[in-house]
This record gives C-alpha cells, sequence and structure tokens, in this order.
C-alpha cells in the first residue's frame, strides 16, 4: 500500500482508531493484521518470506540467549545466512546470472545461465537487515530475546517503517510494543504534523521533480549539459524528499500510536562535509552499517590504511545493498572515496582555506563546503538514477562540457533563450503550472530547513503565535491540493530496495 | 483533552473548510473558461436541434456536422469526444437534455467497442472529472458513484476544493487564466467535429482476447436509449466504418457476437441500427483513413455524406 494513495489515509484512519478502541492485550494481533494487509497490497505471496525469516530470527534469539557462550556464535551464523540467503537470491541472484554470462560472453565461451523470472519483494533489504539487527543485538547481549512471537513479528513488520525504514533497533521498538500506550491529543497533532510536512516533501516536490528527472534521464541523448545539470540536482532532491517524506509520514504515523521511530534525516544538504553528510543521510541506515560492519571490521583503531579500506568496505557494502547493479556500485565506491579523499586532505585544505583568506569569511567558507558537498552528493546521484554506468558517464561528461559552455553563450550571445534549457526544453505554457509548483515548493522547503535549525518545523512553529502556525498548515494544505501530483506512477524510490 | 484544544481543532477545521469552499468557489469560475470538449459540450442551454451527435472519438472524427447539414439543411451538433464509453455518453446527454437543449435525433456510435468492457475498450473510460460542476444533479452522482466508488464519490461530493485538486493535473490556475493549450478549431468551427489530418499509422494493434459482452456497458446503452425516449428523440444506433484489414482480426475475436447484440438490442427497442462497418466504397480506401479505426477528414466528409442521405430516408 502507498502512502500517498486514498487506500492508505483509510487504511490509516481504520488502524489508528482501532488502537486506541482494543484492550491492549490484542492490539499486537490488530496492528500485525494490519501489517500483513499493508504488505499484501503489493505482491500477497511474499508474506510467506517474512514469516519464515520471522519463524528463524525468533528461534535463533532464543536459542542465542539460552546457548552456552561458545554456540551463540553457531545460531547468530544460521540467522544470518538465512537472511542473507533471502537477500541474495531475491535481490542478487540475476545480477549475479548477468555477469556470470556477461563474462563468459567476453571470454568466448559458448555458456549461458537463464535468469530467473523474480520480482524483488518491496522492502526486502530493510525488514532483512532490521531482523538481523534484532539476532545481532541478542547476541551481543543488548537485547534480551523477545519471548513473544506477536510482537517479535510485530517488531519486523510494523506497518509504518515495514518497506522503506527507518530501520529501527530492538532496544528502540521493543520495549515500546510493550508498553500501553494512550491516546494522546498533543501527539496526535504533532504526527499529523509530520505526515503532512512528508506528504508536502513527497507530492509536491518529489513527485513533480520526477516528470524532469525521467525525461533527462529516459533520453539523455536528447538535451544540453546544462538541462542534464538541472535533473542532476533535480533528482538530488526529488530522491531527498521521496524519501526522507516517506520517513516523515511513518514517524508521524507511529507518532500518533505513542511508538516513536528514529529520525533518518536531519536537512542533508546543509552538510560541510561527506562524513557530515552522511550523519544526517538515512540515518538508520549509516548508523546500522556503523554498528554492524564498520566498528567490527576495526573502524579507525587499526592505522590509517586500515581505516580506510573499512570506509571503503562498507561504502561498497552500500552501494550493493540499495541495489543489485552496478551503477549502485559505483556510487557507493564514489562516496568511499570521497571520503578517505576528505580523510586525506583535511589538513592540507584547512591551510589553503587559511592561506587564501577565507577562513576569515565564515558565512562564506561554509556555504562555500555546503555548495562543494552538494556538487559532490549530486556527481554520485548520477550514478545512483542512471540506467547504466556508460549513461552516468555520458551524462557527467556532458554536464562537464555542458555547463561552462552554457554560461559563456548566456553572457555572449543576448538572442539566446536561457530559460528553455533550464527546464529540459519542455514546453514552456503547458508546463508553466508544474514548474512554478516545483520550483516555490523548493525554495519553501528549504526556507523551511534553513529556519529550523536544529530543531523541528512544529518546534520552531509552536514558538509562534497561533496564526502563524494555522497559516502554515493552511498553506501546506492547500499547496498539496493544488500543486501535488496525483495522477502518475509515484511509487516511493526506495521501496526497490 | 481540554476544552480549549477541542475548541481549537474545531476552530481549524472550520478555517481550512471555508478556505477550500472558497478556492472551490475560484475554481468554478475558472472552469467555465476551460474549453475541453466535454466542458465544451455542456456550455450549451436552451438551444434546438435537429441532431445531436454523441459516442467516442469515433463519432467526434467520423461525423462531420457541417457535411451533413449541408446535405440534409439540418442543424446539428457533435458532442461526442475521445475515449468516452457509454457511460459518459450518457451523463453528458443527460446534461444535454437537463439544460434544456432539444434534439430530434440523437446519433450514437455503436460499436464492439461500446458494448465490451468500458476499461478494456478505453485506456480512461469515464472522465468523471469534468462533471464536478454538475455534482449534486441525480445523474451525475449515480454515474460517479458507480465509476469510481462510494468513498471517492462522498469525499468529492461533501469535502469542498478536495476533487479539483486530486485532478490538478486538468484543472489548475495556469490554464484557467494563462491559457490552456490551443484547443482545435473544430469545436467551434466544426460543430464539435474534430476533423482529423491525413494518414497517421495505419498498422493493426493487436488483440489479445475475444470481445465480451459486458453488463455494465450494455445497461448504459440501455439507458441511453430510455433517455432518447423520454427526451422525444430518435436515436439512431450507427458503426462506423473500419479499414478492411482491421476486420478480419475483430470478426477473429467475436466481434459478431457484439454486433449482433447490437442488431437485436435496436431491434427490441425499436432503434434503428446503421451497419456501415463493411461499407466497401470506404473501407477499401485507405487514405480515407488516419489510422485503422478512424477516419481523415476526407473519409469523414464522405462518410457524413452517406450519413445524411440515411437521415433523409429516415426522415421521409
Amino acid at each position: 500500500m502507498l502512502f500517498n494513495s486514498i487506500d492508505f489515509i483509510i487504511f490509516f484512519f481504520v488502524v489508528t482508531t482501532l488502537y486506541f478502541i482494543l484492550p491492549f492485550k490484542i492490539r499486537w494481533f490488530m496492528l500485525l493484521t494490519a501489517s500483513c494487509i499493508f504488505y499484501m497490497y503489493f505482491i500477497p505471496i511474499y508474506i510467506l518470506i517474512l514469516f519464515v525469516t520471522i519463524g528463524i530470527d525468533y528461534c535463533m534469539g532464543i536459542l542465542i540467549e539460552n546457548a552456552p557462550a561458545h554456540k551463540k556464535k553457531l545460531f547468530l551464523v544460521v540467522s544470518l545466512v538465512a537472511n542473507i540467503a533471502f537477500l541474495a537470491f531475491f535481490k542478487y541472484c540475476n545480477f549475479f546470472i548477468d555477469n556470470v554470462n556477461e563474462l563468459a560472453a567476453l571470454l568466448h565461451w559458448n555458456y549461458s545461465i537463464s535468469a530467473l523470472e523474480i520480482i524483488l519483494p518491496i522492502g526486502l533489504s530493510f525488514h532483512t537487515f532490521q531482523a538481523m539487527s534484532y539476532t545481532i543485538e541478542v547476541y551481543r547481549g543488548h537485547q534480551k530475546a523477545e519471548r513473544h512471537l506477536g510482537i517479535f513479528a510485530l517488531y519486523v513488520m510494523y506497518y509504518p517503517q515495514l518497506v522503506a525504514g527507518p530501520i529501527e533497533r530492538p532496544q528502540n521498538i521493543l520495549p515500546q510494543l510493550h508498553t500501553p500506550h494512550y491516546f494522546n491529543y498533543d501527539r496526535l497533532i504533532s504526527g499529523l504534523k509530520k505526515m503532512l510536512w512528508g506528504f508536502f516533501k513527497k507530492i509536491v516536490i518529489a513527485d513533480g521533480l520526477a516528470y524532469f528527472v525521467n525525461l533527462a534521464y529516459g533520453n539523455p541523448e536528447n538535451y544540453q549539459g546544462i538541462s542534464l545539470f538541472v535533473a542532476a540536482v533535480f533528482f538530488s532532491f526529488q530522491i531527498f524528499c521521496d524519501f526522507s517524506g516517506y520517513s516523515d509520514i511513518a514517524i508521524g504515523a507511529s507518532r500518533i500510536m505513542g511508538i516513536e521511530l528514529m529520525d533518518n534525516f536531519k536537512h542533508p544538504y546543509f552538510s560541510k562535509t561527506i562524513s557530515e553528510f552522511w550523519s544526517r543521510w538515512h540515518i538508520s541506515l549509516s548508523t546500522w552499517f556503523r554498528d554492524y560492519i564498520y566498528i567490527p571490521l576495526g573502524g579507525n583503531r587499526k592505522g590509517k590504511l586500515k581505516w580506510h579500506i573499512n570506509i571503503f568496505i562498507v561504502f561498497l557494502i552500500s552501494g550493493f545493498w540499495h541495489g543489485a547493479s552496478w551503477t549502485f556500485v559505483v556510487w557507493g565506491a564514489l562516496h568511499g572515496l570521497y571520503l578517505i579523499f576528505a580523510n586525506i586532505t583535511v589538513n592540507v585544505r584547512k591551510k589553503i582555506a587559511e592561506s587564501i583568506g577565507l577562513a576569515r569569511f565564515k558565512y562564506l567558507h561554509k556555504y562555500l563546503q555546503i555548495f562543494i558537498v552538494f556538487i559532490l552528493v549530486t556527481i554520485a546521484w548520477v550514478f545512483f538514477r542512471a540506467e547504466s554506468i556508460g549513461q552516468a558517464l555520458y551524462i557527467v561528461k556532458k554536464i562537464v562540457i555542458g555547463v561552462p559552455e552554457y554560461v559563456l553563450k548566456v553572457f555572449s550571445d543576448a538572442n539566446y533563450l536561457w530559460l528553455e534549457p533550464l527546464f529540459l526544453n519542455v514546453y514552456m505554457r503547458e508546463m508553466l503550472f508544474d514548474i512554478i509548483i516545483v520550483i516555490v515548493g523548493l525554495i519553501f522547503m528549504e526556507y523551511v530547513h534553513y529556519k529550523e535549525g536544529n530543531s523541528k518545523v512544529d518546534e520552531v512553529l509552536s514558538k509562534k503565535g497561533i496564526a502563524m502556525q494555522w497559516s502554515f498548515y493552511l498553506f501546506l494544505i492547500g499547496f498539496i491540493l493544488i500543486g501535488g501530483t496525483f495522477h502518475s506512477n509515484t511509487e516511493f524510490i526506495y521501496f526497490q530496495f | 483533552m481540554s476544552q480549549k484544544k477541542i475548541f481549537q481543532t474545531l476552530a481549524f477545521l472550520f478555517v481550512l473548510y471555508g478556505l477550500l469552499y472558497a478556492v472551490e468557489q475560484l475554481y468554478k469560475t475558472g472552469i467555465n473558461k476551460m474549453n475541453d470538449k466535454p466542458l465544451w459540450a455542456q456550455h450549451f442551454t436552451n438551444e434546438t436541434f435537429d441532431f445531436v451527435v454523441s459516442g467516442s472519438s469515433r463519432a467526434e472524427n467520423n461525423v462531420d456536422v457541417n457535411t451533413i447539414e449541408a446535405h440534409t439543411g439540418l442543424k446539428g451538433i457533435n458532442i461526442a469526444y475521445s475515449g468516452s464509453a457509454y457511460a459518459e455518453n450518457y451523463l453528458a446527454l443527460n446534461i444535454f437534455f437537463d439544460s434544456g437543449n432539444k434534439a430530434k435525433y440523437i446519433l450514437l456510435n455503436a460499436d464492439v467497442w461500446g458494448v465490451i468492457d468500458q476499461k478494456k475498450a478505453y485506456s480512461y473510460p469515464f472522465h468523471g472529472y469534468y462533471y464536478f460542476n454538475q455534482l449534486g444533479n441525480d445523474t451525475v452522482d449515480k454515474l460517479i458513484e458507480e465509476n469510481y466508488g462510494m468513498v471517492k464519490f462522498y469525499i468529492w461530493k461533501y469535502l469542498p476544493f478536495v476533487k479539483y485538486g486530486e485532478y490538478n493535473n486538468i484543472f489548475n490556475p495556469v490554464k484557467f487564466y494563462v491559457g490552456e493549450m490551443p484547443q482545435p478549431e473544430s469545436f467551434s468551427n466544426n460543430k464539435g467535429t474534430d476533423l482529423l489530418s491525413k494518414t497517421n499509422n495505419l498498422d493493426i494493434p493487436e488483440l489479445k482476447e475475444n470481445f465480451e459482452l459486458d453488463n455494465y456497458s450494455i445497461c448504459n446503452l440501455k439507458r441511453i436509449i430510455n433517455l432518447s425516449k423520454k427526451n422525444n428523440a430518435k436515436l439512431i444506433l450507427f458503426h462506423s466504418p473500419d479499414m478492411k484489414s482491421i476486420r478480419k482480426r475483430n470478426k477473429a475475436h467475436n466481434e459478431d457476437a457484439c454486433i449482433n447484440f447490437l442488431s437485436s438490442i435496436a431491434k427490441e427497442s425499436n432503434v434503428e441500427y446503421w451497419n456501415y462497418s463493411s461499407l466497401e466504397e470506404i473501407t477499401d480506401r485507405t487514405d480515407y483513413f488516419y489510422n485503422a479505426t478512424h477516419l481523415n477528414a476526407e473519409g469523414a466528409r464522405v462518410f457524413s455524406g452517406i450519413l445524411a442521405e440515411s437521415l433523409i430516408k429516415s426522415i421521409n
């Protein structure tokens, strides 16, 4: 079920109402049933995968807890292998087959394996990682094994975050599922506000930008470098609004029921360094990789070389987690390289900033850093979005050549129609409304982010008068209704992972 | 929950409702300026016509009102439009008569696409959003509820503006005030007929399944038959010519059963059924076609001449 659908609005209303009406003892059952219905809206049969992994992880959790120290690892390995096996089969099997076939063709071997006709279960990577974090935490002794099968199943399947996160830890969710939550007006309003903000980001901005992004990435050869650059920037905002919008809706829907999910985004495009970006982007995944891969590999404790190798490994895995394609691997590798480069050059960059006097202009320095990080992240997103590495390289090359060309032309040719390429040469009269909506929406969102600082928008607004608060939320509702995208394929991008 | 909070919530909802209501009224004014064919067709009030053409694009493109008028001296209007199934034709005709208009004859295109499941025949068979401004009219309410479901119908009917928000790709301020894409001249000059340019693509698309009669489509055809009787208009079902090569394909997919059904329902209801599907002077001429099922301007004029002759015979 898509959050941005009328079905979800009805589902949400019914489930939330039932949640508060039903006695606490059977709430878990109602929520679990609702989560099953939510998931089965996509491909019903795949619910069986969830049941199997839940069964295995539930048993392994108890076995790990009860086993003597030397046997705990065995049960953990069983759990991890089972989870990874599902992930490998459904997500990576055809990728592996394709690559073997290509390699065979390259070596002129008359050998070919047919691809399997399987569809990736929606949100597989998310709930698999959430399930894995449970057995790891039980193994580490940070979490008691859950005895209540229903509650454990709900931990894996809890509908707000089932298909696109945040990837929660058992320490955060399980105790909350065991605690009775009563209706709270302030929580209801706060949750609804969070959801509204999420809907705004998804329906107005992400889906509005999607039209332009799809045009450019559909046929990049038809566009000038500047148009592809605009499309790349648009995609940076599209993916942010799409994913953080989903997280906001999930967090808001859950908050109303009294279950707090972790924050997943903290204004990532205001980051001054790549490492800061990763502490603000998809936080639940970044911390998962940090806690379960990076630190066990040794983190930064085993010398510089090993540290950089660890960073690179983690980002390669992160890229591969996102999708079974070399484009995602390159995207992850690029971020790994950015971070390693940033670590190596930290002192040099500091000295340069001081020697040219940039360090004295704090704001200029800060915004320059933010701009550079944004451009680096945008270049990496080109690989993330492109159909192939070849297409990504073609786009990057065209951008590098095309943007300076465009700037020169704007300043040298007074008759040059400079606006059209900025909107991918769409028929401006026909698309004027969509263009106005996405531009105004983007400016409004970034203004709100800027004003928010380290707080949340509702916290900032709560300090203002009621007229200001009402105006803000009425404006949001109006904006969504007048400018939201309701009639195209508007699935969330991260569902595919 | 304190009384103050309840009051605040209610006050907020009240303000929200008021604002949405105000915006809806603004939109309604804007929609009046729009020139999309279904809205254009709703603009006529208290006019008298000799004939009105209704149906899908096969009526909109194939029946040239000017040609029929020239042959017969009758006054006509073409309110057919692309992608509309019988449910929508029924709605358009209903509003046409409810607005005080009169017509002696209704020419309704009747072919296999009309009596099969409308979702299989047309990619978007019911453009109910063009009738939002008529919500409250019993027929409009009924048809919108049937086609979109109860939940959407009640949301659209009782929550102001939400419906226009949901279809903001059709209705938005830029379209009202800056101007929509220029409409085909035919709307005004050709009395609703949209004459197509020369030949576009004569390929025959492959059919995956056989034609099967559909109860809902038939129900709406019967509604149109009853509506015509109620308004003292003589209904004439006509089957536009198809390109010869497509006839083979259709016949292989159970078209005869649908045609036989149309003949029998016409007989039962005392309605004329003019079947020009195999009219050789047109079907053999690929230069008369825009594509396999739609005539181009030249073909439409020839076919409309033939239709006019039949109309004269019928009148006499």
